[in-house]
């Protein structure tokens, strides 16, 4: 066999495909037809794939259109225009705006699933405000968004960061924006979400449907959120008669987000897990009929029992626009700009809510610090120029990364010593220099000072100002020693040098970020003055206190064992 | 005098009506060509009736996300192509059994193939088994793109285009596959002479 011999049988395949052509085919079968071996490997060759495509076709079986077609009819599956009508509607929409309604999609989603793990509708305390009635639409998105969400947020596409910590916090980021008169009208309508700003305080309505027949707003929200999945599959309502419901047109923003989640679509086989999960998330609701009713309108089902029928039509009735207005009230809440959000747990919450209002209220912005759905948790609206976005980000996160209550405590104990110490050393100076200034006739103002001295420290035996005061402080401190110890496992010496080099690197963050701010508000000095964004910041309530997380993280990353390769 | 039978897109535009009844027809039109695909590629009668189902479904599901660009057949094809992947991936297909249809039969005979021989159309039960035998022990690739060519009848282009495979890479694949198959059979063939 030669090297022609290998040429001419790896086109054995084209010679049969009949893609060979002119002189190319010619020498290939004259080849052949010199070549006794490459003839018997030709006739091989085409009698092995003549066998194969000599295979007698089988038919499908006789069950397998009726099998797809009862699927199909008994809307176990989606129906085909579903999906491609959100592909449609962003298709024909400018990026932004798509970008901007998937987002809105997304924190619906969210919110939704803050609302089935909290009660509805529950009254913010407002702290502070940022005495503008526009930015109180921003407090029903805090109020509504969870922690929780990380998980919902990451199924809605929308970027999920470990940006301010590993153990310390987590951070969802997300940018958009919605407006939607309709959908704040209808929101305000069905479920009286407004939040409306009085008298400098924000407050929020509760719900109008609140308490009324069927569930909780939380049960439909669960089942609402939904993943990717389900939201490229978007589903329609229960046929009617089991028949087929095409939308007669590309719905409008409002309907593609009431219908994406696929709410009011009977879930059943792979889908149950999310019905189950809407039922173990429904609050209580009056009673227990209307309970029953409402999760059996969850779990519709195409042919309820006699007598049930027409409880079950009313539940889905009182259902489906709930949740519509929800997801309405969700995005209306949402209108504004949001520029980013920001997730942090903490032991403190208050504490670490203060001091993230201090740091950007010392950047020009305004801060809302307001309470969280569940005890103990904070939130915190921010409201800066849009040109200090990146650099109110960036305290912020300095605060939430470094935030440590024991240190603070601590630390405040601390100062106070210093302080009232150096009341003690000017005490003890003045004591000191007062007698010779006695002696200075005429030194009235001296002899003055020296007299106060004495009048602090008259009597060294009896305990001064200054050193119940050190007393105090050192009390303080030792009290922030125990706290800390009641939440460490083991007291570990390494983590009190460790934090207070955390504490001094983020007062020097805050000093650089505050000088940076200022040499740009003076860049800006007669500059037109820019937009404002909105920063959320959620502090949930940290359970057990660890005090040392960045130590902990400095000492896991110097473990050999578990450094990642 | 009888209507003309809709065309695929006629029916397509049905569909998207919201009109179940047109893909039936689209179905009952391509359901044996789905099927004997899968039934190539997997060697079992029930996993590729399996198949073929959850590929129309999956078609019904995504059909006005279908733009067109291929033909129907093509796109369903593709449908079927990834559906048995994604099977064989899943490990749900753990053995692939011989086919072998019953006597009342639900085959036919291949006709039509170019560059074949029609009097090897004709084979025998025994030769059947033993050329599906030489199939199955192709390499899971090597005998998808057999299928879709020899089997099915696809174009290089068509076959790129349902693999995502580039045309030189399934030509050079193809090529040795059938080589594959001929080393296969040859001793057959040789009693046969």
């Amino acid at each position: 066999m030669t090297n022609d011999c290998d040429k001419i049988r790896d086109s054995f395949s084209d010679l049969l495909d009949g893609l060979l052509e002119g002189g190319d085919r010619d020498r290939v079968m004259k080849h052949i037809a010199d070549c006794a071996d490459c003839a018997k490997e030709w006739a091989s060759f085409k009698s092995a794939v003549g066998a194969v495509r000599a295979l007698p076709k089988s038919h499908a079986p006789a069950s397998l259109k009726d099998a797809v077609m009862r699927e199909i009819v008994a809307g176990e599956t989606t129906f085909a225009a579903a999906a491609p009508v959100r592909k449609r509607i962003f298709r024909l929409m400018p990026l932004p705006v798509a970008a901007t309604l998937i987002v809105a999609l997304g924190m619906g989603l969210i919110l939704l699933q803050s609302g089935s793990r909290r009660d509805a509708g529950k009254p913010l305390l407002a702290m502070k405000t940022d005495h503008s009635s526009d930015k109180s639409s921003k407090s029903a998105a805090m109020r509504e968004t969870d922690f929780a969400a990380k998980t919902d947020a990451e199924a809605a596409g929308i970027t999920v960061t470990d940006s301010v910590g590993k153990s310390e916090a987590s951070a969802v980021s997300g940018k958009g924006y919605m407006a939607e008169p309709a959908a704040e009208k209808l929101a305000d309508e069905r479920l009286g979400l407004k939040v409306a700003a009085k008298g400098g305080e924000i407050t929020a309505a509760q719900p109008k449907l609140a308490g009324k027949a069927g569930p909780q707003p939380g049960t439909y929200a669960a089942k609402g959120a939904a993943g990717p999945d389900s939201l490229s599959t978007a589903q329609p309502p229960p046929p009617a008669a089991h028949g087929f419901q095409a939308p007669a047109g590309p719905p409008s923003p409002v309907i593609a987000a009431t219908e994406a989640p696929g709410m009011n679509r009977p879930t059943s086989g792979k889908g149950g897990g999310a019905v189950a999960r809407a039922k173990k998330a429904a609050a209580p609701s009056e009673t227990k009929a209307k309970e029953t009713a409402a999760n059996e309108a969850l779990t519709w089902r195409e042919t309820p029992k006699d007598g049930e029928a027409q409880q079950l039509d009313q539940a889905q009735v009182a259902l489906a626009p709930q949740q519509q207005a929800r997801i309405a009230a969700n995005i209306a809440d949402v209108r504004g700009s949001i520029s980013e959000i920001i997730v942090a747990e903490s032991a403190d919450p208050s504490g670490l809510a203060a001091r993230v209002s201090r740091a950007v209220e010392g950047m020009g912005g305004s801060a809302a610090v307001l309470q969280g759905r569940e005890d103990g948790d904070m939130r915190v609206l921010i409201d800066i120029p849009a040109r200090q976005k990146d650099m109110a980000v960036l305290a912020t996160r300095s605060q939430l990364s470094n935030f440590n209550p024991a240190l603070e405590t601590e630390s405040k104990g601390a100062a106070l010593a210093d302080q009232t110490g150096e009341t003690g050393r000017t005490a003890q100076t003045i004591r000191q220099t007062a007698p010779a200034a006695r002696q200075e006739k005429g030194g009235s103002r001296v002899e003055q000072m020296a007299q106060n001295a004495f009048d602090i420290g008259e009597d060294e035996d009896e305990a001064p100002e200054g050193q119940a005061i050190e007393e105090r402080a050192a009390g303080t401190q030792s009290a922030a020693r125990d706290r800390k110890d009641a939440g460490a496992a083991k007291p570990d010496p390494e983590t009190d040098v460790v934090m207070a080099r955390v504490q001094r690197l983020q007062h020097d963050n805050v000093r650089n970020i505050r000088s940076r701010y200022l040499a740009n508000q003076s860049a800006d000095d007669g500059a037109e003055a820019s937009e404002n964004v909105r920063i959320v910041v959620l502090i949930r309530k940290q359970e057990t206190v660890r005090p040392t997380s960045k130590a902990d993280d400095a000492r896991q990353e110097a473990k050999p064992e578990t450094k990642q390769e | 005098m009888t209507s003309p039978e809709p065309t695929d897109g006629q029916l397509l535009m049905n569909c998207r009506r919201g009109d179940p009844r047109s893909f039936g027809l689209l179905i009952e039109r391509y359901q044996d060509r789905i099927y004997n695909t899968a039934l190539g590629m997997l060697g079992s009668p029930e996993d590729a009736a399996d198949v073929a189902q959850e590929v129309f479904i999956k078609a019904w599901r995504s059909l006005a996300g279908f733009r067109g660009d291929s033909s129907f057949l093509t796109w369903v094809t593709r449908i079927t192509y990834n559906t048995v992947i994604s099977h064989r991936r899943k490990g749900g297909i753990q053995t692939q059994s011989l086919w072998i249809e019953d006597d009342d039969s639900r085959e036919e005979k291949a006709s039509d193939n170019p560059g074949v021989d029609p009097a090897d159309e004709s084979l025998s039960r025994e030769a059947q088994q033993r050329v599906r035998a030489a199939i199955a022990a192709l390499p899971d690739d090597a005998r998808r793109l057999v299928v879709l060519r020899d089997i099915e009848g696809m174009e290089y282009e068509e076959i790129a285009d349902v693999t995502g495979l580039p045309l030189g890479t399934v030509k050079s694949r193809l090529h040795r596959a059938r080589m594959q198959l001929k080393e296969t059979l040859e001793p057959y063939a040789a009693e046969n002479a």
